[in-house]
């Protein structure tokens, strides 16, 4: 009978340790929002290469876990933390630049230069939505890493917020690939309503033949030019020039083909997972950090969509802008492909420039203003980081640190 | 530093930290349109210096090829037999030859 009571004792004791003895509201909310998210990517196909390891790892963040033991990604010394560090530092954003830059081919833009200003143009959404930022009451160093979410760049919105505003990275990482994902959903309304028909039916002149040599040429050329004007940009648009140049030199191929499959791959899973494992409801013995089900949260999420709306307005009115001056048109749908969600807004242009004329093909023009995109907030991003964080203030706060201590 | 400034900086730190400015005071605050004005200023510049290399590229190419030209890919000689893969027209072909031969025999 003892050994009964020990053992229904034990079983108690138990339970207590168990996630289904401590969950709680925010946490089965955050659960559910993975599974809507293993959702989207599996039967929708919604970028499922980021959103299933998103919403995995959100499942995997929001199991209970008990006080004393070391398991969630703030937690020091446990495996996730670990796997976060990659994202709490900034590493694994600057690796999947080299693998964008390894699989990415420039030739559109270096046959078209003028369509690179699209790319600049639809960068307006990063720097209106740090603005609206401002006016919601987040800090300019918040505000920074919540704008960068209208570059449309996942690891540029992780690499900014790591930098400038750790405690809100869950928010603005997971907010920048679902809209990243919605691409196809945000972007053709905003694209119909700025057009007319007569414009969406614009037919592009086929851009010059590039030489292999320009090829080799332009990203050392891009980033003396880019890396020399903001600093800031360096981890991201250095790794970006050398998996480009790893792949145009020709003589490197094993390593570019590395850094375009395999490398990219690795980083992806755990940057997507431990993103995901950051969105933590709830988090023990942490003052800074309000769990990821707050206001702050939901104003991240509309800002996030403001910004994608802004960016794809202002890149379409720059093409048609544009056009006033040319005398070779540019079809303005293209200028929506300035977001630099590559592929996807690109081929949202093809998408809906073939509703129109289904002999009208766009992608090829699109994919210069996309990977200008990549570049611009890439140097958005280098910027605000090289702005917000002011060395002096950095400095004080050392000082003081050292003094108590 | 002296410790009076030390303490007055982190002071102003904590106050930004602390109170939360909203609407237009949170734009000036955090100086937010000359920030993007700024940012938006720096980004066109660095794409479009990047569109202006881009531009002068093919004429470094040209010079470039000066001193050292760029090899040319061996051009495949065309076999002066045209190959088809069309078995009906070889079928009607051999058919057509048979018939004329047989003709002659006849």
């Amino acid at each position: 009978m003892e050994a009964l009571s020990n053992m229904s004792a034990n079983l108690l004791e138990f339970w207590q340790t168990t996630g289904f003895a401590n969950m709680t509201l925010p946490n089965l909310a955050m659960i559910i929002i993975g599974l809507i998210f293993i959702t989207l990517a599996i039967a929708k196909n919604y970028e499922p290469l980021l959103l299933l390891p998103i919403g995995f790892g959100a499942v995997v963040g929001n199991i209970p876990m008990m006080e004393d033991m070391a398991l969630g990604v703030y937690d020091e010394g446990s495996v996730l933390s670990y796997l976060y560090f990659g994202v709490k530092e900034g590493v694994y954003p600057p690796l999947i630049f080299l693998g964008i830059g390894a699989m990415t081919d420039f030739s559109t833009m270096l046959a078209n230069p003028k369509l690179i200003l699209l790319g600049a143009a639809a960068q307006l959404g990063i720097f209106l939505t740090l603005v609206g930022a401002l006016a919601l009451g987040f800090s300019p160093a918040e505000a920074g890493a919540i704008g960068i979410i209208g570059g449309a760049d996942g690891p540029t919105s992780i690499f900014l917020s790591s930098k400038l505003a750790p405690h809100l990275l869950g928010s603005i990482a997971v907010a920048a690939y679902s809209y990243m994902a919605l691409v196809p959903v945000i972007q053709p309304p905003i694209m119909k309503l700025l057009t007319s028909k007569k414009e969406r039916l614009i037919r592009m002149k086929p851009g010059r033949v590039v030489s292999q040599r320009e090829k080799i040429f332009f990203p050392i050329i891009g980033f003396l030019a880019t890396g020399l004007f903001v600093p800031g940009a360096l981890p991201l648009l250095g790794m970006l020039f050398l998996g480009n140049l790893l792949k145009e030199s020709t003589v490197t191929e094993r390593l570019a083909e590395t850094a375009r499959n395999g490398l990219i791959d690795v980083v992806t899973i755990l940057l997507g997972f431990s993103v995901g494992a950051s969105t933590q409801a709830i988090v023990h013995g942490m003052d800074d950090y309000a769990g990821f089900l707050t206001v702050d949260s939901l104003k991240i999420f509309a800002l996030g969509a403001f910004s994608f709306m802004i960016a794809t307005a202002a890149g379409v009115l720059f093409a048609k802008f544009m056009n006033l001056f040319l005398k070779d048109k540019i079809n303005p749908l293209v200028g929506a492909a300035g977001v630099s969600a590559v592929p996807d807004s690109a081929r949202v242009v093809q998408h809906v420039g073939m509703t129109e004329d289904p002999h009208n093909h766009l992608l090829m023009h699109a994919m210069a203003p996309n990977v200008a995109g990549v570049i611009g907030s890439a140097i958005a991003a280098g910027f605000l980081w090289s702005y917000l964080v002011k060395p002096e203030t950095v400095e004080v706060v050392k000082t003081v640190i050292e003094t108590v201590n | 530093m002296d410790s009076t400034a030390v303490l007055e900086v982190v002071g102003d730190v904590a106050d930004t930290a602390v109170t939360k400015l909203y609407g237009w005071e949170g734009i000036n605050a955090g100086h937010g349109i000359m920030v993007s004005s700024t940012g938006m200023f720096i980004v066109f510049t660095a794409l479009v210096s990047i569109a202006i290399l881009i531009a002068l590229l093919p004429y470094l190419m040209k010079l470039v090829a000066l001193v050292n030209p760029e090899p040319v890919a061996p051009v495949k000689k065309k076999s002066p037999v045209k190959s088809t893969n069309d078995d009906e027209a070889v079928a009607v072909a051999i058919a057509l030859a048979t018939h004329t031969a047989g003709k002659k025999g006849n």
